[in-house]
């Protein structure tokens, strides 16, 4: 089943006293599965919060559709939904706690203290649950974000950035948490400008350009599409200036590193260097970083 | 029902937490307990100028809790960005403005009954004698301070926290002097006036329903239409005020 489908979806921000216009969303096509997770990249200003924000009903298309689960009604959407917002903003006079109590019951549940710190503790911060939010770090509403995501026990997850901000450390703990609950189930869909984060934990992405998606695909499709070069390692040879028309050559003590730029050739070289004696230690090829295929594709 | 009453509670303790409600419950303390000022000067007339100094700063106790507190409610939830977590849950825009109004209004119940209790003790300590009469102000009061509320939170809907203040004196003001507004084309002979006139005659609510300042001070007769009245006007245009307001919070975009 599709959990989002939208079709031609157009925003238009018109300022209410000048005649400027500026386009958010121009036609956006796209979809999410069931279980995925979708990462959404594009550059600033390229139309992702928008889309987010029109799929959490926080913004209201000027065309086009957005269907969620198959077309509930707004509410049951939202009760399927949990939204983390890019950086995120909670109630600074309520505790940790406090916060997470106020969310459950915006969902008619009512869950014991112990039960909201078992989810606090996983995101580590069962140690600051009463302590006002307004003391919490740019990290720590992070968590904090996610975790009230999750108080409805949502089948979809929209985030907005939601490793932004973060240390190295929390970066990681955040992806686990991701990967964590789309392991159990929940589909996810997150927009992000750290492009090494998507590629490690999405199953597809989408680049958005100019309020239009670009590109869409698997990971591994988009990478494997794209070798750009084959590394071979190898070693037991001492004649090796032939190979220089074939790629960059790099002799370090006994072993030798040659990098083939015509992959086509891989074969023929392999066989050669075989034939002259020389042993194989690793043929690694070389696929395009997701920067790369980004940084390309926005160039078209 | 459950998410209007939580969102209530929390604007309730958010606006307990406020330092503005911090300063204001100082100054009506501080206030109440000036009437001791006025006793000296006017001997003979001490318990009339206590009873009606007293009554009359409850309501602008009251009055300025739903200027200075009302009219942010809703704006702040906005500028603070925190409505992306609620609009984005299974909450209704009905749910959320009554839930913003119940708060506020939570408040200003809790707000008066601490404000007569404390005239309540500052009678029994300086006339030696309580004056239970009075406690009918307290009914019409919360009534009149429901209705303002909702007016509040309607002008928020639209208007920054300062123009929805002013708009809220302004309409409370106008709305005591309602049943004037039609003698204004009498005396002023301007007949061209009568359109406005009766527009604002009935579309601002008639607050002088709530008003009974004198009656209670000086005990006199009140009907019990008048207790009805206080009870149905107030409910029933309020009502209405909040289902316009959704409607609007149902138009907004949160960028």
């Amino acid at each position: 089943m599709k959990v989002i489908e939208i079709k031609n979806l157009v925003k238009i921000y018109a300022s209410p006293f000048m005649r400027k216009k500026s386009i958010g969303l121009n036609g956006l096509n796209m979809e999410v599965g069931e279980g995925e997770i979708f990462g959404l990249l594009g550059p600033n200003g390229a139309g992702k919060t928008t889309a987010l924000k029109i799929i959490t009903y926080l913004l209201k298309p000027n065309g086009g559709s957005v269907t969620l689960f198959g077309g509930v009604g707004s509410l049951e959407a939202r009760k399927r939904m949990g939204f983390l917002p890019e950086n995120p903003t909670f109630y600074r006079h309520l505790t940790g706690m406090e916060l997470l109590q106020f969310y459950s019951r915006l969902y008619g549940r009512n869950p014991t203290r112990k039960e909201l710190e078992e989810k606090l503790k996983v995101v580590g911060l069962k140690d600051s649950k009463d302590r006002r939010i307004s003391g919490y770090s740019k990290g720590m509403l992070q968590r904090i974000g996610l975790i009230q995501t999750l108080i409805g026990d949502p089948d979809l997850l929209v985030l907005d950035e939601p490793l932004s901000g973060l240390d190295p450390v929390g970066r990681r703990e955040m992806k686990d948490l991701i990967r964590k609950v789309n392991m159990e189930g929940k589909t996810v869909l997150f927009s992000s400008h750290i492009l090494s984060d998507v590629e490690a934990i999405c199953n597809r992405v989408g680049i958005i350009v100019d309020g239009k998606m670009k590109k869409v695909g698997y990971i591994g499709e988009i990478l494997k599409s794209e070798i750009r070069y084959i590394d071979i390692e190898f070693e037991g040879m001492e004649k090796i200036d032939w190979l220089n028309e074939y790629g960059d050559l790099k002799k370090e003590g006994k072993v030798i590193y040659l990098r083939i730029k015509d992959t086509e050739k891989k074969d023929k070289v392999l066989k050669e260097i075989s034939r002259r004696g020389g042993k194989i230690i690793s043929v690694v090829p070389q696929r395009q970083s997701l920067e790369e295929h980004f940084i390309r594709t926005l160039n078209e | 029902m459950s998410r209007v009453f939580a969102i209530a509670s929390n604007t309730f303790r958010e606006s307990i937490r406020d330092k503005i409600l911090l300063s204001l419950a100082v100054l009506g303390f501080l206030l109440i307990a000036a009437s001791k000022v006025f006793v000296p000067i006017s001997i003979g007339q001490q318990a009339k100028i206590i009873k009606d100094f007293g009554v009359g700063l409850i309501e602008i106790f009251g009055l300025l809790i739903v200027v200075l507190i009302g009219t942010r409610i809703l704006y702040q939830e906005i500028e603070r960005k925190t409505i992306y977590s609620i609009i984005s849950k299974p909450v209704t825009e009905l749910d959320f403005v009554l839930g913003k109004f119940l708060g506020l209004y939570y408040l200003i119940i809790v707000i008066q009954l601490i404000l007569f209790s404390i005239f309540i003790l500052f009678m029994k300590f300086y006339l030696g004698t309580i004056d239970w009469f009075l406690l009918n102000a307290l009914y019409f009061y919360l009534f009149e301070f429901l209705l303002l509320d909702a007016v509040a939170v309607f002008l928020s809907c639209f208007t920054t926290p300062i123009t929805a203040g002013i708009l809220t004196l302004l309409v409370f003001f106008v709305g005591q002097l309602s049943h004037y507004l039609k003698d204004l084309v009498v005396v002023t002979g301007v007949s061209e006036l009568s359109v406005l006139v009766n527009f604002l005659y009935f579309v601002l609510p008639n607050f002088s329903v709530f008003n009974v300042k004198a009656n209670v001070v000086y005990h006199l007769p009140m009907s019990v239409n008048s207790y009805f009245l206080a009870f149905s006007y107030s409910i029933l245009y309020a009502l209405i005020l909040l289902i316009i307001s959704s409607l609007l919070y149902s138009l907004k975009e949160y960028q």
